[in-house]
């Protein structure tokens, strides 16, 4: 399944905020497993957005060691990311719950 | 927000162009090893691992291409990249870019310096702090123009200074007063002005040295003789000492005490006039001012300046002030009837005097956007050409997938770094232009500075680079749209597209402007050269054998007797001197502008203005017309016969009056009235105006010197014409040594021969004459190499089908015929474009500059066309010899 465009930033940075610093490789692990493996994160989509969304300043990054002894690039959520984060969330809440009253809707309860 | 910071972040690396992918690699790196990790611990091999890694990985260089998005901003990126090959194609080919530069260079640089002019005498601030916030109030009079900037007099500039609440200071000052300054390094005549003590808060100046004088001391009319000096004034009369302060300086006779000096390069706030050196307070006008009482009301010398109070706009200002000034109106009817006052910003030069150059800078704005079109037209034309000679590249790029769109745009950015090249040169041209424009409207009719500032600034800078890329965009894009029209297939087999066609209308209606152009600048010229001709010719006599000097004995005290007596001795001696024919003083030098009027009529007529003529009106002295070297037709002219004190007042007539008073008898011998006063006519002479081309002869009558009024302060002062046999050089040292001689202490100034007093007061004349003259040969000379051009490229273009010609039969002289007459038609149209243009634009907008020209005189509306055709011509001439000499075989091989 493709991931919905404007969606991945908002996983990004869930995730992020849930599970602290990640590297890029162990973000789209995450993103899978999360997902239930139902989305397949191509390493082309995720590099160029980390790099939008630290040019935003909503993450930063530094190298660092990774779980086996190798160097890999960590990537944690900002102050100004977190509250994009909430803002995004919020917004997300709101219309998905404004898209399920329309698919419940029926002819007779209008 | 955020988007803005990304913004900033992606510009900066797009400009920076830093490859810096460093980063990526590792990441990519880093995500490989750390999935091999993961399949090995499923158990694969470390071969394998690595394998499905680099597989479900996907496409690197897809991902290097998203990235690279992302980093920065992909049109900068195109743009840059595209500027990129337009350098590179540049300097591949450098005749065409140097052609092309020095062509834009040309017609940029000419405009920037005519902006740059405007700006200084229209625009610019004047030089101190926070100037956007000063205004001039000026006294508007019923039926004058607007323009002439009319000062107050003094109790009425008290009175706005006293009521006015929207400007939060008003300074009263007369900027043009003359005056002798002695100081212990000598004697100056320089300009002053005298100027309330608000002026210099008003303009918020900070004394270089010492203090400037206080309200305290602007009080008391004749108690505080005290004095400003300027920078300039305190470095060349007093070395430059501190102890300058407190020392005495004579002016105009008077003894002031100096308390301080202006801050460096403030030269007072009038500009286009002489810049102040002195600066005395308005208690004491008397010094400075002595034609009428300047602390009266109904003495109108006094020009306001002041600051807006913080949140009033100039409507404001001019709401109140406007009030304030028909209060004064009804409470003093007897001077102020009908008046008002007139709020405006302070900025350019003196109002007057940018009423007066207005015209001629208009007139060189337009030639400068003339000389721009052709410009832009010729390199146009060589854009074109260039795109035929590029298909090949253009239909290359296409059949690689460039869109028409990017390649108009590649091309786009080639003409838009050509232009911006061409203005970055054009500038050391508008530097150059601008040396010789200050040479007209930065110097005094006797050759010294003018206040004023021309120098570029930032504002012209810009626009000169946004017109350079407009011009750029709009030579370019034609040209553009054309080359990437081409069908890739033809242009890559290298077939010749045929003759005719869109694209070489195009070329050839861009030949026609500018030859059209050209004609019209060359036939502006002609008529100015004319012109130009005839004011030298005009008053009949050699100007450069006449020097004119003028004395003001009244500025040192001198009564009118005793000035009177000075002049006397002056004259008699010079006589004596070898090298001297004559000498004589007058009211005014005999140009025109300068006469006073009077009304005449005749004897037992009532004198009411239905039975006079007015008349041009000049007082002379005995031996005038011989100083002039300009004979008298009918009687004699002044002489020591015509005593001053005599009963018989006397008067000579020029031809126009005597005509137009007795039309067919003799004028002298009768008498006239000449502003009611019976004077006998004792002798008629030549019409000695410089006449305008659409204005008649104009009746002047000439009254003997010294008979005038012996009260009226004017004639305390005279202007001394002196007739010499020899070189001006030296006669003129010898000329000021005699006059010093009888006192050293009267000022003399303006020592020039008339022939330069002609040619200052004919300048605009002379500049329009140079610079169309110099546009019209630009023009000229570009039209000329375009045609040349154009037709040596449509005979390459057509070489083929000219061989077929030849070869089966057309004579070669049919050939070439084809050619010229190719050429002929373009010009032609050029001509008579040209020609239509220049008669129907000249008589509006060179009518005020023509003097004794009608605008359609035929000799100098054609001789510049007919050069024109003589070289086009030629032009044509080689490439039709070149078509004519075809070898039809060696083509038709060729190809």
């Amino acid at each position: 399944m493709d991931v919905l465009q404007g969606t991945l930033a908002l996983m990004v940075l869930k995730t992020l905020d849930v599970m602290g610093p990640l590297h890029g490789y162990g973000l789209a692990r995450r993103i899978e497993q999360i997902s239930g493996d139902r989305l397949a994160l191509n390493p082309g989509t995720l590099y160029p957005l980390l790099l939008k969304l630290e040019q935003e300043g909503a993450i930063a990054s530094e190298r660092g060691p990774s779980e086996n002894n190798r160097k890999a690039r960590f990537y944690r959520l900002t102050a100004p990311g977190r509250r994009q984060l909430q803002a995004e969330a919020r917004d997300w809440q709101q219309t998905t719950a404004l898209i399920d009253r329309f698919f419940a809707a029926r002819a007779e309860d209008l | 927000m955020r988007a803005l910071r990304r913004f900033f972040l992606r510009l900066t690396r797009s400009a920076t162009r830093r490859q810096d992918e460093a980063r990526l690699r590792e990441e990519l790196e880093d995500h490989l090893a750390l999935q091999t990790d993961d399949y090995t611990r499923t158990g694969l091999s470390e071969a394998d691992a690595r394998r499905r890694a680099a597989l479900t990985f996907g496409g690197v260089e897809a991902m290097k291409e998203a990235w690279r998005d992302e980093r920065r901003l992909a049109w900068v990126e195109h743009l840059l990249q595209d500027a990129r090959i337009a350098v590179r194609r540049m300097k591949q080919a450098p005749g065409f870019t140097l052609a092309a530069v020095a062509t834009l260079a040309l017609g940029l640089g000419v405009g920037s310096a005519v902006v740059s002019l405007a700006n200084g005498l229209f625009l610019k601030p004047l030089p101190v702090d926070d100037a956007a916030r000063l205004v001039i109030v000026d006294q508007t009079i019923p039926d004058r123009p607007l323009t002439n900037g009319y000062g107050h007099s003094y109790p009425d500039y008290l009175y706005y200074r006293e009521h006015a609440r929207t400007v939060s200071g008003l300074a009263g000052h007369y900027s043009t007063s003359p005056m002798q300054v002695v100081t212990p390094d000598g004697a100056f005549n320089v300009s002053g002005s005298v100027a309330s003590a608000s002026y210099f808060s008003v303009l918020r100046l900070q004394p270089a040295l010492g203090r400037f004088y206080s309200a305290a001391e602007d009080d008391v009319p004749g108690a505080h003789p005290v004095a400003v000096l300027s920078h300039d004034l305190w470095r060349s009369g007093f070395a430059q000492a501190p102890g300058a302060i407190g020392s005495s300086v004579r002016i105009n006779g008077t003894t002031f005490t100096v308390v301080g000096v202006a801050p460096k390069g403030f030269r007072g706030t009038l500009g286009g006039v002489s810049p102040n050196d002195v600066w005395i307070p308005t208690a004491m006008f008397g010094v400075g001012y002595r034609y009428c009482n300047a602390l009266a009301r109904g003495c109108n010398m006094v020009n306001l300046i002041g600051r807006l109070a913080d949140g009033a706009s100039i409507a404001d200002a001019q709401a109140e002030i406007g009030v304030l000034a028909s209060q004064l109106a009804a409470a003093f009817p007897g001077t102020n009837r009908n008046r008002g006052a007139l709020v405006r910003a302070a900025r350019g030069i003196r109002i007057e005097n940018q009423a007066r150059e207005a015209p001629i800078v208009t007139l060189l704005g337009g030639g400068a956007a003339l000389v721009l079109l052709v410009a832009s037209a010729n390199v146009a034309g060589l854009l074109l050409a260039r795109g035929l000679r590029r298909r090949k590249e253009i239909a290359i790029r296409r059949a690689l997938g460039a869109s028409r769109g990017r390649v108009v745009r590649l091309l786009l950015v080639e003409s838009i770094v050509l232009a911006l090249a061409g203005g970055a040169a054009g500038f050391v041209v508008a530097i150059w232009t601008m040396d010789v424009l200050r040479g007209f409207f930065g110097v005094s009719y006797v050759g010294g500075a003018l206040n004023v500032d021309f120098a570029l600034d930032l504002r012209v800078v810009l626009l000169g680079a946004a017109v350079a890329a407009l011009t750029g965009v709009i030579t370019g894009v034609a040209p553009a749209l054309q080359a990437s029209r081409s069908d890739a297939l033809p242009a890559l087999k290298q077939e010749t597209p045929g003759a005719g066609g869109r694209r070489s209308r195009l070329r050839e209606g861009l030949i026609v402007l500018q030859v059209a152009v050209s004609v019209m600048l060359l036939a502006g010229s002609g008529l100015l050269v004319r012109s130009f001709l005839m004011v030298h010719r005009g008053p009949g006599f050699d100007p450069d054998a006449v020097v004119l000097l003028r004395l003001r004995p009244s500025l040192v005290g001198y009564t009118n007797e005793r000035s009177w007596a000075f002049q006397h001795e002056v004259i008699r001696r010079l006589e004596a001197l070898p090298g001297i024919v004559a000498a004589s003083p007058a009211g005014s030098p005999p140009l025109p502008g300068w006469n006073r009027q009077a009304d005449v009529g005749l004897p037992g007529t009532t004198g009411e203005a239905a039975d006079t003529l007015t008349t041009g009106m000049v007082y002379v002295g005995p031996r005038y017309f011989r100083t002039l070297g300009c004979g008298v037709v009918q009687g004699r002219e002044f002489d020591d016969r015509d005593s001053p004190d005599g009963a018989a007042r006397v008067a000579i007539v020029n031809e126009t009056l005597a005509r137009r008073l007795w039309p067919d008898g003799r004028a002298v011998g009768n008498s006239i009235l000449v502003s009611r006063a019976r004077h006998e006519i004792v002798g008629v002479v030549r019409d000695l105006q410089y006449l305008n081309a659409l204005e008649p002869p104009q009746p002047a009558v000439y009254l003997d010197f010294w008979q005038q009024n012996r009260a009226d302060n004017w004639s305390a002062d005279a202007q001394l014409h002196v007739r010499i046999s020899g070189p001006p050089a030296t006669l003129l040292s010898t000329i000021s040594q005699t006059i010093g001689a009888v006192d050293p202490d009267v000022p003399m100034s303006d020592t020039r021969t008339l022939g330069d007093r002609i040619d200052y007061q004919f300048s605009q004349v002379r500049l329009a004459r140079g610079l169309l003259l110099g546009f019209g040969g630009l023009a000229f000379g570009l039209s000329t190499i375009g045609l040349y051009a154009a037709l040596a490229f449509a005979v390459g273009q057509r070489r083929r089908e000219m061989a077929i010609r030849l070869a089966l039969g057309a004579a070669r002289s049919h050939v070439g015929t084809l050619v010229f007459r190719h050429g002929f038609t373009i010009v032609g149209l050029g001509l008579a474009m040209g020609l239509a243009a220049a008669i129907l634009g000249a008589g509006p907008l060179l009518a005020s500059l023509l003097y004794g020209v009608s605008p359609r005189d035929p000799l100098a509306l054609l001789a510049g066309p007919l050069v024109l055709g003589i070289v086009a011509a030629a032009a044509i001439w080689f490439p039709a010899r070149r078509a004519m000499t075809l070898d039809a075989v060696d083509v038709l091989r060729s190809e």
